[in-house]
């Protein structure tokens, strides 16, 4: 088998995917109990005569099955569907707007900081290891792993909004202000951006750096870093020249693996400090029974996940040889 | 492999038993006792649960209360119907349709209001006079007489009210104290009085809402949500004063004919829309035209009962109607006015954003917004009403948690919230200097309490003698005591005055006061005793089948005529009898439907395993 056929297969095997996730995203939320009905109808004192019409309306009547192949047609045209709670409001202009953009800052700067963090105090305790600046790096990363991020996320904002007020309490920037230009609503948005960047940061921080802590412990033991004393190198050198090169690898895979976390968000923290993000649209959406925008974002992240993958497994196949030819 | 047989044989055999237990214990006489759904979110519901558990110990009936999830509770209230009982608040709206929706054996369906299914022929036959009587006073009468029918019945109790107690900074006046609260949609008193102590005009509110509005579209944004901001920027007909009466506002005056059937309203002159083109009669025909041809779903009620609308010159509107209303005024309440020059091309649930910012004639102008976050709304210098609104700008900002909202209205980034105060936060904000006392911002709410009994399930919750015997045995005040710490109005009767006003008040109602003595012997009389000293009362014993009255020919006129009474008598009860019974067959249609609807799902994600097994299998 060729690298060509390779490709293909793994694309095919993708599109298998993501057709088994539509169609488990579709089943998956009409199991749930509760009735999107109401969503639908918005508020229990509603009257009877015009639940019925919102429900014929979006076809909520009919047998799930045609419902599923109305879906599938409809997704095959490109067609994500209507938010039942905010009716007439197309998914994807829901999905793909300011919500996406405001959560893909807030994962990616906190988990930014976390991970520079992470590897920088993982190399310098595993380097001391044993010793009490180490243990208490442990402890630290266990507490703050450990800890719930949404009472985190009070307690900072009781005491840097409320006690000495130095960030706003809500939302991504100040209501009513037009900002004159680029520089000052950048300024108002990362003033706001600091406490749920704060409280994130600090609940990805442990992961990370017990990781990196880890497998640099794990280097040590290789033949090579017993080479690089032998030949009389510094320890500066030693360090993050051949012991923090080669543990970063798995620290970047890793890294993959939580790319996904950049679109589904942080429900508990957008919550607390109400980031208007996906993680708090899917939280909404949940308790509404909005299925169009739950299965949209689920979709998105399916297809995120399975076309990153296949990027990456058809990227090594190409760069790495020894993958290579265990295809062919 | 036999570890495998040993544990299938352990499921199969509990299985067995778990069916098999129950009848092996099934009792010969039923006991007085019962499942009482709460809401789990609701800590008011859940509370008065807990309450009512223990108050009903005393007369020896077991009301378990079960905190239960929305959506469990409310599929079952709205298609399979097989609660016993509930108790959690349902909504007032500002006049008693609610008799209608909640009791109206028409409502007994998939979906319907009338939860209970409970059914009644004179009952509807009151109400549906009551809702083509336009006179008040008469129809007042007509609903006093429904209102004892249940009061006899008893398909739900009333409990109480959970009040509307804000959180305010004390430098905003201004405010009306209305049935509902302070800021609720129909209260326009406030929309254009609010103002800042030291500043008459022109000062800037924040108000924090949990979630974002849902429409920006007026015909869609009934939820309250949304309903405020949208009352704020359309104006309707007419609106209410402090008590609940009806009062002008874009109407200054109307009349309704003798019959009913014309209703003529006359505009006041100076109304412009936002964009500066009048307002006149043309737009409120269209707005209602727009109703009946779109077949809006949204106040069906009353447009379905309108024949035509004409004008009269730029200022009345005159509207035939097909039958008398007695809502008429109080659902035109509800019907945003619309302009004829932007809807004339769109359909009725057009989103509105992000084509264009709505342009309604109200007190405040749509200024800018950032989707999800915030709306700022800007005072309408041309606003029709002289010197109103006092106001400069209300922004709308979104705060999703609830101690971070009064976090933000304590430091002042907002300065007052959409909605009540939570019971965890009454303490806190009564302490709190800054804010305003909440004695002053106390007003009835609209969200009523009720314990419901279905009338489908339990043999017990269709005697009356026991639901008076509950209803006797539950302390209202103790319950807004403790579930909403005091800040409630216990309700007496289904049509309460504290909330619909005083016009409302009915002296000879009947009422239930806290009596657990006579709670007990009305229960001991009826039969219901405790036989097994539990502490928890039986059914009473099955009586003997009494034999069948002979049937006599009547002989005279008189008797013909009590004779065909009788008869038409017991023919209405088996229509309700009837309507029940359909409503069951259509609960038990739906039912298969759904399992079957499960099935297919369960079905489809095994063969999707399957596929996905056999694929492995075949590779390996």
């Amino acid at each position: 088998m060729g690298f060509k056929e390779y490709v293909g297969k793994r694309t095919l095997h993708g599109a298998v995917t993501i057709f088994l996730a539509v169609t488990l995203n579709f089943i998956l939320f009409r199991i749930m109990p509760g009735d999107p009905t109401r969503a639908v109808s918005g508020d229990p004192r509603v009257d009877t005569a015009t639940r019925l019409a919102l429900i014929a309306r979006f076809g909520l009547d009919r047998p799930l099955f045609e419902q599923y192949f109305i879906y599938l047609y409809n997704l095959l045209r490109g067609e994500l569907g209507i938010s039942f709670v905010q009716i007439g409001r197309p998914v994807i202009d829901i999905i793909l707007g300011r919500k996406m953009i405001n959560t893909i800052i807030l994962m990616g700067s906190s988990m930014f900081i976390a991970f520079i963090l992470g590897i920088v105090v993982g190399v310098f305790a595993a380097w001391r290891r044993g010793t009490r600046i180490d243990i208490s790096f442990i402890v630290l990363s266990l507490a703050t792993y450990s800890m719930p991020v949404f009472w985190f996320g009070m307690l900072l904002l009781l005491f840097f909004s409320y006690y000495i007020h130095i960030f706003p309490i809500a939302g991504t920037i100040t209501p009513g202000l037009v900002h004159p230009n680029f520089i000052a609503y950048a300024k108002d948005y990362l003033h706001h951006l600091m406490a749920p960047m704060i409280t994130l940061g600090v609940s990805f921080f442990g992961g990370y750096f017990l990781f990196m802590r880890d497998t640099i412990l794990d280097v040590f033991t290789e033949d090579y870093m017993l080479t690089a004393r032998a030949k009389g190198l510094p320890n500066k050198m030693i360090l993050f020249k051949h012991a923090m090169r080669n543990a970063l690898l798995p620290m970047v895979s890793l890294m993959g693996v939580h790319v996904t976390f950049l679109i589904s968000g942080a429900t508990m923290t957008e919550t607390v400090f109400s980031w208007d993000g996906l993680g708090r649209l899917i939280y909404d959406s949940v308790r509404n029974n909005d299925y169009p925008v739950l299965q949209g974002i689920f979709l998105f992240m399916a297809v995120l996940v399975v076309v990153a993958s296949i990027l990456a497994d058809v990227t090594n196949a190409f760069l790495d040889p020894r993958i290579k030819e265990a295809v062919d | 492999m036999k570890l495998k047989v040993i544990q299938a044989a352990f499921i199969v055999t509990l299985i067995s038993l778990a069916t098999v237990m129950p009848l092996a214990y099934a009792e010969d006489r039923e006991e007085l006792s019962f499942e009482m759904w709460t809401l789990d979110w609701d800590t008011i519901s859940v509370d008065a649960g807990d309450v009512i558990e223990q108050m009903l110990r005393q007369i020896g009936i077991r009301m378990k209360a079960i905190p239960m999830s929305d959506e469990v509770l409310y599929d079952n209230l709205d298609l399979e119907h097989t609660y016993e009982v509930y108790q959690m608040s349902h909504g007032y709206s500002p006049y008693p349709g609610h008799l209608y929706s909640r009791f109206h054996s028409d409502e007994i369906m998939d979906y319907g209001g009338n939860n209970p299914g409970w059914s009644n022929a004179e009952f509807d036959s009151l109400i549906d006079q009551a809702n083509a009587e336009t006179d008040f006073d008469t129809r007042k009468e007509l609903l006093w007489e429904a209102q004892e029918l249940l009061a006899e019945d008893l398909p739900y109790i009333p409990l109480f009210t959970s009040d509307d107690v804000h959180a305010i900074r004390k430098e905003w006046t201004g405010y009306t104290c209305m049935p509902g609260g302070i800021f609720n949609w129909y209260n326009r008193l406030t929309t254009i009085n609010l103002q800042h102590e030291d500043q008459e005009y022109g000062a800037d509110f924040v108000m924090a809402y949990p979630s974002y509005i849902r429409y920006y579209n007026p015909i869609m944004g009934t939820d309250g949500r949304s309903a405020l901001v949208v009352s704020m920027v359309y104006d309707d007909l007419v609106t209410y004063d402090a008590d609940m009466n009806i009062a002008p506002w874009l109407a200054e005056s109307w009349t309704i004919s003798a019959d009913g059937l014309t209703v003529t309203f006359n505009l006041v002159e100076d109304a412009k829309w936002h964009d500066d083109e009048p307002l006149t009669a043309e737009d409120v025909k269209f707005t209602i035209d727009y109703y009946i041809d779109n077949d809006v779903p949204y106040d069906t009620a009353l447009m379905n009962r309108i024949d035509s609308v004409e004008t009269d010159g730029d200022y009345t509107v005159i509207v035939h109607m097909k039958e008398p209303y007695a809502w008429v005024l109080d659902d035109f309440e509800d019907v945003p006015i619309l302009p004829e020059h932007i809807w004339n091309d769109k359909e009725w649930d057009w989103p509105v954003h992000p084509d264009m910012m709505p342009i309604g004639s109200g007190p405040f102008k749509w200024d800018s917004y950032v989707d999800g976050e915030w709306i700022k709304l800007v005072a309408n210098e041309d606003f029709w009403m002289e010197g109103k609104p006092h106001l400069g700008t209300y922004t709308v900002r979104v705060i999703s948690e609830s101690s971070a909202r009064y976090l933000a209205i304590s430091t002042g980034e907002a300065d007052s919230e959409r909605y009540e105060l939570d019971t965890g936060f009454i303490e806190t904000t009564s302490a709190d200097p800054n804010l305003a006392p909440l004695e002053d911002t106390w007003c009835v709410g609209m969200w009523d309490y009720v314990i419901s009994f279905n009338q489908r399930t339990d043999p017990a919750l269709q005697d009356p003698v026991v639901k008076k015997a509950i209803a006797y045995a539950i302390d209202r005040q103790e319950l807004v005591d403790i579930a909403r710490l005091g800040y409630g109005t216990a309700t007496e009767t289904f049509i309460p005055p504290q909330f619909f006003g005083p016009a409302y008040e009915n002296p000879d109602a009947t009422t239930y006061e806290y009596n657990v003595f006579l709670a007990n012997q009305m229960l001991d009389a009826a039969g219901y005793l405790d036989i097994d000293a539990d502490g928890i009362r039986e059914m009473p014993a099955p009586e003997e089948e009494e034999e069948e009255e002979e049937v006599v020919a009547p002989e005279t006129i008189e008797e013909l005529q009590t004779a065909i009474e009788n008869f038409s008598t017991t023919l209405s009860e088996t229509r309700g009898q009837m309507t029940l019974l359909e409503s069951e067959v259509e609960a038990l249609g739906a039912r298969l439907n759904s399992s079957l609807n499960m099935a297919y799902g369960i079905a489809a994600v095994a063969l999707i395993v399957a596929l996905v097994a056999v694929y492995y299998a075949m590779k390996s």
